[in-house]
């Protein structure tokens, strides 16, 4: 690959890494895909949930006959075939309080894929906790949001947004908005692995494709921040 | 002036995209906007929700950040799908 800064060099980072995605749905799908290929060398995926037939208009990786199935095992399969090379390894329980450390612990990036608050904060705490860095995004209609927080250096997901949005029982996400926030964060993933080009580590992409304003905010560390407040 | 811009579904709450006001010495940028509830009910709806992001000038800020003359305010709904 001939990218400034990238090179074989960049290559054997990323095939010396090891990424945790949490959440095989529509950001999850595309960022497991483009890492997979991308050559990351050990990929842990978690999801509990099974393929439902509203989720393929998104979630590229599980295709109709998978309906039913777990998405773990569905993401597998078609990760193995991709890329025989590198490691993959799934695991299907829900993430909660009491496994959510061991879960991240090793990783070099942990990418938050979820679609809910509750459990984004319990990943910012172990990630912010163990010093792993931690990408975000979120999606919902047209428009979505990402941040990369670095223990230690950047503000982390509670100071940037400290108070959890309203759940929805049903909300419409169209596959693209996913795909293009599923590929900011494979592109955050990449970079703080390789060290290649900046990210948005004290920064929030707050992204419309309805009338294509990508706005790009600093964002500050929260003195108070029960998560990282005294780091 | 200061120009507040309201993004996504905020748009439609306030029914504009963009409001400009004058500068009240001191304000806090939640004084400003709660002063433009009455005009603006839909407004309301926004602050009660309570997780509202604020930029001012490019940077996210918390509610109670001072606000003066010539600055840009823009006010975002985090999403929370994946």
């Amino acid at each position: 690959m001939l990218i400034e800064g990238f090179g074989q060099e960049g290559q054997e980072r990323l095939a010396g890494a090891r990424v945790t995605a949490v959440g095989l749905g529509g950001l999850g799908s595309p960022l497991a895909i483009y890492l997979a290929a991308a050559g990351v060398g050990r990929l842990t995926l978690c999801d509990y949930k099974e393929v439902d037939a509203p989720d393929l208009n998104r979630q590229v990786l599980h295709w109709e006959g998978d309906v039913g199935r777990a998405k773990a095992d569905s993401a597998l399969e078609k990760l193995r075939a991709l890329n025989p090379r590198i490691r993959i390894e799934v695991i299907k329980d829900p993430v909660s309080r009491e496994n959510v450390r061991g879960l991240v612990e090793g990783s070099d990036v942990v990418v938050d894929c979820l679609d809910n608050f509750d459990t984004r904060y319990l990943l910012n705490e172990a990630c912010v906790g163990l010093g792993i860095p931690l990408v975000h995004a979120a999606v919902e209609g047209l428009r979505g949001q990402a941040t990369t927080v670095v223990p230690g250096k950047s503000p982390c997901l509670r100071c940037v947004i400290p108070v959890a949005p309203q759940r929805k029982a049903v909300f419409p996400i169209i596959g693209f908005t996913a795909g293009f926030l599923a590929m900011v964060e494979a592109a955050e993933t990449v970079k703080l692995i390789t060290g290649v080009g900046e990210t948005l580590a004290g920064k929030l992409l707050v992204a419309d494709l309805g009338d294509n304003s990508y706005q790009v905010l600093e964002t500050r560390k929260n003195p108070d921040c029960p998560t990282c407040g005294s780091r | 002036m200061i120009r507040i811009r309201f993004f996504a579904g905020f748009r439609d709450e306030v029914g504009k995209a963009e409001i400009e006001v004058e500068p009240r010495g001191g304000a806090t940028l939640g004084e400003l906007l709660e002063g433009l509830k009455e005009n603006y009910p839909g407004l309301g709806k926004v602050l009660e929700e309570g997780n509202a992001i604020f930029a001012l000038n490019q940077e996210v800020v918390e509610a109670n950040t001072r606000v003066k003359d010539g600055d840009e305010v823009a006010v975002f709904p985090p999403v929370s799908g994946g």
